[in-house]
């Protein structure tokens, strides 16, 4: 039977979270769990609706290095704040392409990143922006880099005590972008996708729909700036990254040969 | 599932309920208050046949649950409609510009509209498609919609000026 706590304080929340040791499903923009709840996708029965808490844990700020936005802002208001465009345009390109406007208006940045798909939008770009998640429990805060959040498919290094409170994100000079290949462009799915932040021989590099899990491509990084590699190099590369899959979207090898056209057109374009 | 009472607003008027957690706000809406203005298109949050604004914010009630509406303001297509039930400047001009065919998924464009328009939105044809992006009309080709929002935002200044 399902049952939904509804906490109006952090105390609260911590009061029972440390009461049972229980993998919670927190409910907070919904987008993700009200269907996959309809359609019998999610088991989890034990929710807990964060709404109460969501003024505490809604905005952005910068301290001296680092741009830091609170776990549950919404897509909306990530669009619109002004240090994020200034700084990660690349990061607001990618958020417009999650769903359409009504569910930016009520998706969250941690629900995109503890949902854990494969195609989340916004998270290549975060990855290659290096960002970093802070983790609170009653404990206190660890914090650690999003590379590192993500061990397999939606298996995530948080435990059950922990709700994800801040995405800290450090301000480069690296310049970023952000490509998505898709049937349209709201309320679609990505087919697949790259994102990028490069300086001088220094390259980040990061696909969506291309693995079990969102994730750098840290092979493909470090050969990147080889000379005169070709297109078939890359499909060798490559492969020690990605292994996209099948599915009703497009087939892994389709996703495969898109991913490695994208990474070789910008190999040349950088080479210039 | 464990039973809930939340007191929201919808249309300026109070409402206090009991009910289960996970309801959908758009159930609470036409079972329970009879507001059948808002559609139920695909029900997984996808097409925005259900959307109203909660909070100011356009959001879709097939995905909200009760548990989130506690203290909300909600504003659903009947609430924009002028007094006695006079079709505001918003669905006129949609009338008036061929905007609607089956008419299903009209009072989600409407609302999404109404949001638009509230937000200080321009003639800017890019950005009129993009704050109609969550929503899925299946008859129109979007053209004429978008004419609709057009006309829409012509009378809203020509009232605005008076």
């Amino acid at each position: 039977m399902i049952s939904v706590l509804r906490p109006k304080t952090t105390k609260e929340l911590f009061e029972i979270l440390d009461k049972e040791d229980k993998n919670y499903l927190f409910l907070a923009g919904g987008t993700d769990i009200m269907p996959s709840i309809k359609k019998g996708i999610e088991k989890r029965e034990d929710l807990i609706d964060l709404s109460f808490l969501k003024k505490g844990f809604s905005g952005v700020y910068r301290d001296k290095t680092n741009i830091i936005v609170k776990s549950l802002t919404t897509f909306a208001k990530i669009q619109k704040d002004e240090l994020l465009n200034k700084h990660f345009p690349s990061f607001i390109k990618a958020s417009k392409l999650i769903g359409g406007y009504t569910i930016q208006g009520m998706a969250t940045i941690a629900g995109n990143i503890v949902n854990a798909s494969p195609a989340a939008d916004s998270l290549p770009s975060l990855l290659t922006l290096n960002a970093k998640v802070t983790l609170l429990s009653s404990n206190g805060e660890r914090i650690i880099e999003l590379k590192d959040f993500y061990k397999g498919y939606k298996n995530l290094e948080i435990k059950n005590n922990e709700i994800i409170s801040n995405i800290i994100i450090p301000t480069s000079d690296y310049q970023a972008d952000f490509i998505e290949v898709g049937t349209r462009k709201a309320m679609s799915i990505t087919k697949v996708s790259l994102a990028y932040a490069y300086k001088d021989k220094n390259i980040f590099l990061s696909a969506g729909s291309a693995f079990a899990y969102p994730k750098r491509l840290f092979a493909t990084e470090k050969r990147f700036f080889e000379k005169d590699l070709t297109k078939k190099d890359f499909e060798i590369i490559l492969k020690e990254d990605v292994s996209p899959l099948d599915d009703i979207r497009s087939s892994g090898n389709y996703r495969f040969n898109v991913l490695r056209n994208l990474v070789f057109s910008l190999y040349q374009e950088l080479q210039k | 599932m464990n039973k809930i009472k939340v007191s929201f607003k919808v249309n300026n008027k109070d409402y206090e309920i009991e009910t289960t957690p996970l309801r959908r706000l758009l159930d609470i809406l036409r079972e329970d208050l009879k507001l059948m203005g808002t559609k139920e298109g695909c029900g997984e949050g996808e097409c925005g046949a259900c959307s109203v604004l909660i909070d100011g914010e356009l959001s879709l009630a097939c995905i909200t649950p009760a548990t989130q509406l506690e203290g909300k303001e909600i504003l659903t297509i009947e609430g924009i409609s002028d007094k006695d039930g006079e079709p505001s400047y918003i669905q006129k001009a949609f009338i008036d510009k061929g905007a609607v065919q089956c008419g299903f998924c009209t009072p989600g464009f409407v609302m999404a509209t109404h949001k638009y328009i509230k937000d200080g939105g321009s003639n800017d044809e890019t950005k009129i498609k993009e704050a109609l992006s969550g929503n899925f009309c299946r008859c129109t080709g979007y053209a004429k919609i978008v004419d609709g929002v057009k006309e829409a935002i012509v009378r809203h200044n020509d009232k605005e000026a008076k």
